[in-house]
């Protein structure tokens, strides 16, 4: 069965396994994303859904297993190939990660021209339209200690973005926030996955997942144990496990 | 030139002689040094006048001077005064001098530690300012101040090397001494480089083992 | 007081021969510091292991040994080397070795979230050292030096031992020549004034090392990468 081209997914891994010595983080994990499309991955702590969003573009080294991008298999212990990658699947992180000795707009513009995407003055102006798009624009020439958590994971995010990336990649990129600045970043990443940016996501945000996701993933024990369209998994969760979860998720998201 | 073990098994009664100097004059001093320590951070810390801000500025003092020249003070200019003291207790002196101002500075950052709320406690117990130094502040403060100290007694160890300058017969002078007559340098400074490392050794895993039965009520 | 005074252009002599060897060390200690710090950090277990010992070794023997390693074991390599250059090159490997602990602090103490963050944006290995780690290591790495200083022109004393004409070795000089040529023992003035010059010139140093670690710390935000405090060595030794 040959599948064309153009139907081919964007990121395709199969049999993917991450072993600490004996213990054992991913368990032949099997999961494809097409573009446009938008993934939530839910879980309950340890269940190797960080590890697993981290193995993506090589943060962590998986111990086996395929990682397929755009048709091309990346071999997993070729830093040089990751390095290549990464460019083309933005991240953002839980703790924003901002270099704090660098203003926002640099930031921002630092990364596309070291790889050659932009000259100097091509990334600034991006990066200042970015900012004035997602309402930071006053804050180009701060530096992220003066931001609050939520404008820096916006900052964060618009730095994944200035790389032009294919898909970008969220690891819990809420939970380290007050509430109150939840709804500034999740308003973004609506934004974004309704103009068309592939996302995978991996937080506990149902209402994000519900709202634009087009799958959702439940992940314990290192493997999926259940997914499909959100609506479905929340309606009718056939595992035990995922029942147990939602009804520990249930108060927070009413 | 080549390593002759024949020359410095001939050499080595008087090595071991300079060893116990040097292990006599660094134990002494240490533990002299540990209780200015422990006296000078209880002043600092209760505060009091004149004598509080005499051991900041002695601090200081100590800290931003060179110990070679401390040794050169005291060995040939004190006796100007009329102090003059026989060689071996002049470098216990020095050392322990040198030392304590260290001591007085870690413990009193150990104390500083001793958390208000601790303090306040203590007092609502009845405990008067020497009962909560002595019961609560010291053995808190000394647990915090102990690698920093237990540093300082490294350091204070390998400074005696330095009162070979002062004529002093301990390990580095005997060995200095024999290089200058026989010309055997291979020889005295692999003795030097094995003894120094090994007395390093010994009193860091001494330092670390006393850390970790002091640390015991705070590990579950 | 008089006698200090006549004394003056010799004593100004060796001043200066202190902060000279004083400077040099440091310059040498921080080449030294660099290249051995961030080898201490590289992936490569057998690199790190050579550092950690090269640390370890020139911390666990006295400097003054380790001077009179270099003076009197020179020639056992085929090299004569003078006082002064003999004094220089062991302060400088003594120097280095506590330098390399100080790189290699503050470049720890940089958040391990900021090299993963930069690699996703892909950047490589040495753009993330030289744009991300470094510059943040710097702020720790600074003022540690700055306080190396202190300590490296404290051990300038030793250079003495050997012989090195600084600012201890001509004090010695002054003091012997005071006693044979005039009869009396000066050494208590003559030590006291030097004890005297070296706090001013040490304390002074210690203050601009704080001074520059409350700067950077204010200008560096409230990341904490680390303080120079705890870099650094306390003592000479």
């Amino acid at each position: 069965m040959t599948a064309p081209q153009a139907s081919a997914p964007l990121l395709a891994i199969s049999g993917l396994c991450k072993n600490y010595g004996a213990v054992s983080a991913l368990d032949h994990v099997d999961f494809e994303i097409e573009k446009g499309q938008v993934v939530s991955i839910i879980g309950p702590s340890g269940s190797g859904k960080s590890t697993f969003i981290r193995c993506m573009n090589g943060l962590e080294m998986a111990s086996s297993g395929t990682v397929t991008f755009e048709g091309r298999q990346i071999p997993l212990s070729n830093q040089r190939a990751w390095t290549k990658l990464r460019p083309d699947l933005g991240m953002v992180f839980q703790d924003y990660s901002l270099f704090p000795h660098l203003s926002i707009l640099r930031n921002i513009a630092l990364a596309p021209v070291l790889r050659g995407r932009a000259t100097k003055a091509e990334a600034q102006d991006r990066a200042l339209a970015l900012l004035a798009r997602f309402g930071l624009a006053d804050k180009a020439h701060a530096y992220p200690v003066e931001l609050s958590g939520g404008q820096q994971q916006r900052v964060a995010i618009i730095r994944a973005l200035a790389m032009n990336p294919k898909a970008l990649l969220f690891d819990e990129p809420t939970s380290a926030l007050d509430p109150e600045t939840i709804k500034d970043v999740l308003d973004i990443m609506l934004d974004l996955a309704r103009n068309g940016m592939t996302m995978i996501v991996v937080s506990h945000e149902i209402g994000f997942a519900r709202q634009v996701a087009d799958r959702l993933v439940f992940m314990a024990g290192g493997r999926i144990v259940e997914q499909g369209r959100p609506e479905d998994l929340i309606a009718r969760p056939q595992s035990e496990r995922l029942v147990e979860f939602l009804r520990h998720l249930a108060p927070r998201t009413a | 030139m080549d390593f002759d073990p024949a020359y410095l098994a001939k050499q080595l009664p008087a090595l071991w002689r300079g060893l116990l100097v040097t292990i006599e004059v660094s134990a002494i001093a240490m533990l002299i040094a540990f209780a200015l320590g422990v006296f000078g951070a209880t002043i600092r810390y209760l505060r009091i006048p004149f004598l509080s801000p005499l051991l900041w500025f002695y601090v200081e003092f100590m800290r931003n001077t060179p110990l070679l020249v401390q040794m050169f003070f005291i060995v040939f200019g004190l006796p100007a005064l009329g102090l003059t003291l026989p060689l071996f207790w002049a470098g216990v002196v020095s050392l322990a001098l040198w030392a304590a101002a260290f001591h007085i500075e870690s413990l009193r950052g150990g104390l500083a530690t001793v958390g208000k709320d601790l303090h306040e406690a203590g007092t609502a117990l009845g405990l008067g300012k020497w009962q909560f130094l002595a019961l609560v502040g010291l053995p808190l403060g000394l647990r915090v101040a102990l690698p920093s100290m237990l540093n300082t007694c490294v350091s204070l160890l390998k400074n005696s090397a330095m009162l070979q300058a002062i004529g002093l017969m301990e390990l580095t002078f005997v060995a200095v001494d024999k290089m200058a007559m026989d010309f055997r340098m291979l020889e005295m400074f692999s003795v030097l480089l094995v003894v120094y490392v090994a007395l390093v050794f010994l009193l860091s895993a001494a330092a670390n083992w006393l850390e970790y039965v002091l640390q015991r009520p705070f590990r579950i | 007081m008089s006698l200090i005074l006549d004394n003056m252009p010799l004593f100004l002599r060796g001043l200066l021969a202190t902060l000279q060897i004083g400077v040099v060390t440091l310059i040498a200690s921080t080449i030294i510091g660099f290249i051995l710090g961030t080898l201490a950090v590289t992936r490569s277990r057998l690199l790190r292991l050579v550092v950690r010992g090269y640390v370890e070794l020139l911390r666990a023997v006295p400097l003054i040994v380790n001077i009179f390693f270099i003076f009197f074991g020179a020639p056992l390599f085929g090299l004569q080397l003078t006082p002064y250059a003999a004094a220089v090159i062991g302060l400088s490997l003594w120097g280095g070795a506590n330098g390399a602990e100080i790189v290699r602090g503050g470049l720890l103490g940089v958040p391990r979230h900021q090299a993963q963050s930069a690699r996703a944006l892909g950047m490589t290995e040495p753009e993330i050292f030289i744009q991300i780690l470094l510059p943040q290591a710097m702020r720790a790495i600074i003022p540690a030096f700055a306080g190396l200083l202190t300590l490296l022109v404290q051990s300038t004393t030793l250079g003495a031992l050997v012989g090195v004409p600084e600012f201890l070795q001509i004090s010695r000089l002054v003091v012997e020549r005071t006693t044979v040529m005039q009869g009396i023992d000066p050494a208590f003035q003559v030590y006291a004034f030097v004890l005297v010059i070296y706090f001013l010139l040490c304390s002074t140093l210690s203050f601009a090392s704080r001074w520059l670690e409350s700067v950077l710390a204010a200008r560096g935000g409230s990341r904490k990468t680390g303080t120079a405090k705890s870099l650094l060595p306390e003592t000479v030794s």
